[in-house]
């Protein structure tokens, strides 16, 4: 299978180069025209994005609200699916415990404050963990 | 004029109609009222319209009456119409007349059976189909009388129902009497091809003009009209219904298979005389199987057992003579046979009727006897009928079987053959019909007999099937647990008397040399027939005299056999054992029948079954779904929800296409 | 430079892509190979933009960019919700859509 994907690859490739090249598109060859200094740059596009591409400009803003709305939906934890030994993520998963981590390296192992092996969320969440 | 004929058909409707749907409603005598008066009043119509028919010129005396037309742009002239001459009134009057005392029977003899409103309804719906029939102006009014009267037929025969016996007979009925519909229908087409019209009135003046002497479509057509006329009127080969119809209740046998439904057969060669004159094979046709019947029918009448198929077979043979006189060209002579045979097979059948009631149901002639003096108006009528039946001068039987074998004699060449069978027939109806009777009226009383003699009737303690002697019960479906005779139901006697009087003097209307009103009064309906009669005396003389003697032979023949010699019939059986079995079994028509239609039409219907149905039918349409599934799921096959392999197809596509356009630029 | 240089670079790009989409079963690796065909596209379309001289085909190119990022976007959040139902994340594993 990755072999003949391989080729499909190189094959496709091929193609195009072939479509590219063998075009009678006068230009490719040429170096094209001279353009004013600035062409392309953030300003040229700004202002053609609200004046002649404000449309294009909208929805692609509302788009990417779409998408963002549906990237949170997806990935909602939602009650009740998961079972027991699922736990919840919440932020204080991500902190590393006090102590470890690159800090923990650039301190040798010592820290300051120990007394807490056991992170839990911090209060007012209400998630109970299941584990230690 | 016109209103009354339109009543005539009016009346049974309504009454059909108003029992049909009230039937819930209406108390039992009511619905047995309404439907007589119905019938009265569709005879006092039919006599109305026959005095004003009567009232015009001789040559106006066909008229056609017309409610609406059918199809007025395809070329046929199809209408509602009915047609007002002498021989339908004729018929007309017959019918009406005969049922009106039919139902005044049954008002009391179906006393008692949960059926009894269905049975005014069904015996209204039968009338007024056979009014319709035989009032019909054109062909396709015919048909549709035709078919509802065999529909009637079904319903009646097979009235109780939940009698596996009764139903199977009427089915019976009801196919061969399609096949007869498909003659008539055929017929029809055969004959409207060249005539171009359904009227009847219209076709007959035409006919001359389209079609020569012995044309071949002609003598089709007329042959299978001829087909229709056999199945309803049960001449063979498609006679086998009748006997099986005896399932019916005893009025639906005098009624529909004595008195009218039979004769429709007749009435239908009669109506197309000109046709049939101009077909000549046809007419012989209808002749000889005429006279085959009536020997046929004689002869399986001295074998058979049971009250009423002996009446049925005698029908059968009287019919016979009819259809052998029609086809002749004996019209008004058919006819008349036409008019006294439905007196007294109708007295006959009701007689018979009220015996079946003393014996508590049961019909086998075997355990009958010695009723002579307990049921003396029952004996009366019996005996009444029988002598008319056997044509005893004076009464009606005599002069209509001797006129119509006398026309038959005065065509002579091989209608000799005829005649000969019609004075063998004549005998051997003498001898069944005084069978019946000796058998059931003389000897030792049984205990029926005996019984009514101490004033009550008897009953059996199981109500049962009378031809299979099952068990059955009283409850709708099946008859009643009362049993009616005539000495005790004043309707049933009246009825009886009335038909005992006509079957005495109705032969007064045509006695040969003396009246002739039923002559003058059909002569416009069958003027321009092409036979004409001469009467020769001595013809005349012979016949009358040949006709008495016979008769009289018959009684004698029958008295000695039963009465005065009981154990000889007996002997005699054992002597012509073969032949009894032949005449007992009814000339194994029903086992011919069989063999060559019934069973040919199980093996093709199971070839169609097994083997057509299975392999072509349900194969093309299994192969059908097969090619659709098997696409279906090689299209599924690519749903496979592997991701890698739907990129590749977008990617393949996009190649594809890439290409395309490459090498069209190219 | 010529423009054929810049497409030629797309058209390869693209090329290795495609085959890492029908390649690999990790789905994030998908998702990124088909980044890769996306902005090989944007290459193509930047290139002709500077051949016509016109600012279209860059704009053209942002919201080919805006887009491939809200599909990402999604695309994790996939990969995140099968994470959470312990289903293997494999490409070839989950095939429940079949016909």
């Amino acid at each position: 299978q990755r072999g003949l994907a391989i080729l499909f690859a190189l094959a496709l490739f091929i193609e195009l180069s072939i479509a590219v090249l063998a075009s009678g598109v006068a230009a490719i060859d040429s170096d094209g025209p001279t353009l004013p200094f600035g062409f392309g740059g953030p300003e040229q596009i700004g202002a053609a994005f609200l004046t002649k591409f404000l449309l294009a400009f909208e929805l692609a803003s509302y788009l990417l609200l779409i998408a963002a709305v549906g990237a949170v939906v997806l990935a909602r934890r939602r009650g009740g699916i998961h079972d027991d030994a699922e736990t919840r993520v919440s932020v204080a998963d991500f902190l590393l415990p006090a102590g470890t981590g690159t800090m923990a390296e650039a301190v040798e192992g010592r820290t300051g404050t120990q007394a807490d092996r056991q992170v839990g969320p911090p209060a007012g969440t209400g998630v109970p963990r299941e584990d230690a | 004029m016109e209103t009354t004929a339109w009543l005539i058909l009016l009346f049974p409707l309504l009454g059909c109609v108003v029992i049909g749907l009230g039937f819930r409603a209406l108390p039992a005598r009511a619905t047995g009222a309404i439907g007589t008066l119905a019938i009265a009043a569709a005879f006092v119509a039919a006599l109305v319209t026959t005095l004003s028919l009567q009232d015009r010129a001789v040559e106006e005396r066909h008229v056609v009456f017309s409610a609406w037309d059918y199809a007025v742009t395809v070329g046929v002239d199809a209408e509602l119409s009915i047609l007002v001459d002498p021989l339908s009134m004729f018929m007309a009057l017959v019918v009406s007349g005969v049922s009106t005392l039919i139902h005044l029977y049954s008002v009391a003899y179906m006393g008692g059976d949960p059926g009894y409103r269905r049975f005014f309804a069904y015996l209204n719906y039968f009338v007024f189909s056979m009014l319709l029939l035989v009032l019909a102006g054109n062909f396709l009014v015919l048909i549709i009388g035709w078919a509802f009267v065999g529909a009637a037929s079904y319903l009646l025969i097979s009235f109780w129902y939940r009698r596996t016996t009764a139903t199977a007979a009427g089915i019976k009925a009801f196919v061969i009497n399609v096949l007869g519909d498909v003659g008539l229908v055929l017929g029809t087409y055969f004959i409207f091809k060249h005539t171009g019209t359904l009227d009847f009135m219209v076709t007959f003046e035409r006919a001359e003009e389209v079609f020569g002497r012995g044309d071949g479509d002609l003598t089709a057509g007329c042959i299978l009209l001829l087909v229709g006329a056999f199945a309803k009127s049960a001449q063979i080969p498609l006679h086998t219904w009748l006997p099986d119809a005896m399932e019916g209740p005893t009025p639906v046998s005098a009624l529909i298979h004595a008195a009218t439904m039979v004769t429709a057969g007749v009435y239908l060669i009669a109506r197309m005389h000109p046709l049939f004159e101009l077909a000549p094979a046809a007419a012989t046709t209808g002749a000889i199987i005429g006279a085959v019947t009536l020997l046929v029918a004689g002869t399986i009448g001295l074998a058979v057992t049971d009250l009423k198929r002996v009446i049925a077979y005698s029908t059968m043979s009287q019919i016979g003579y009819m259809v052998m006189g029609v086809s002749a060209g004996a019209y008004v002579a058919g006819l008349f046979h036409l008019m006294t045979h439905a007196f007294f097979k109708a007295l006959l059948f009701m007689a018979a009727g009220s015996v079946i009631s003393a014996m508590g149901g049961e019909q086998n002639l075997d355990k009958m006897g010695g009723f002579r003096k307990v049921m003396p108006f029952t004996f009366a009528c019996m005996v009444i009928g029988g002598l008319a039946l056997s044509g005893i001068p004076p009464f009606s039987g005599f002069f209509s079987k001797d006129e119509i074998l006398l026309v038959l004699g005065e065509q002579g060449g091989w209608k000799w053959a005829l005649y000969v069978a019609g004075y063998v027939g004549a005998f051997l109806t003498a001898v069944y019909t005084w069978r019946m009777i000796f058998r059931a009226f003389w000897g030792e009383p049984v205990e029926p007999a005996r019984e009514l003699a101490h004033g009550h009737l008897y009953h059996p303690e199981k109500p049962t099937n009378p031809a299979t002697g099952e068990e059955e019960d009283t409850d709708v479906g099946f008859p009643g647990p009362e049993h009616h005779i005539a000495e005790w139901a004043l309707p049933m006697k009246a009825a009886m008397g009335l038909l005992a009087i006509l079957s005495v003097i109705g032969g007064i209307v045509l006695i040969p040399k003396t009246t002739t009103w039923l002559d003058h009064f059909l002569e416009p309906s069958f003027e321009g027939s092409s036979v004409v009669i001469h009467a020769s005396d001595s013809l005349l003389v012979i016949g009358l005299v040949l006709g008495t003697v016979l008769g009289l032979a018959g009684i004698a023949v029958a008295h000695y056999v039963w009465v005065r010699n009981p154990g000889l019939s007996a002997r005699v059986r054992e002597r012509f054992a073969p032949l009894h079995r032949l005449f007992v079994n009814k000339w194994y028509f029903d086992e011919l029948i069989d063999l060559l239609v019934v069973r040919p039409a199980g093996w093709f219907g199971r070839w169609a079954q097994q083997t057509f149905e299975r392999i072509f039918v349900s194969g093309s349409v299994d192969a059908t779904t097969g090619i659709v599934r098997a696409g279906s799921a090689a299209v599924r096959a690519a749903q496979s929800g592997f991701l890698r392999a739907y990129a590749a197809m977008l990617l393949l596509g996009v190649v594809a296409v890439g290409l395309y356009f490459l090498i069209q630029s190219a | 430079m010529s423009l054929a240089w810049y497409l030629v670079v797309s058209a390869l790009v693209f090329a290795i892509g495609a085959g890492g989409v029908l390649t690999r079963r990790n789905p994030l690796v998908v998702l990124l190979c088909l980044e890769l065909m996306l902005n090989a596209a944007n290459v193509a379309l930047i290139g002709f933009s500077r051949m016509w001289g016109n600012v279209d085909g860059q704009i053209f190119a942002v919201i080919v960019m805006v887009v491939a990022a809200c599909e990402v976007c999604i695309g994790l959040g996939l990969v995140v919700a099968i994470y959470r139902r312990r289903l293997p994340i494999d490409v070839d594993e989950l095939r429940e859509l079949s016909g």
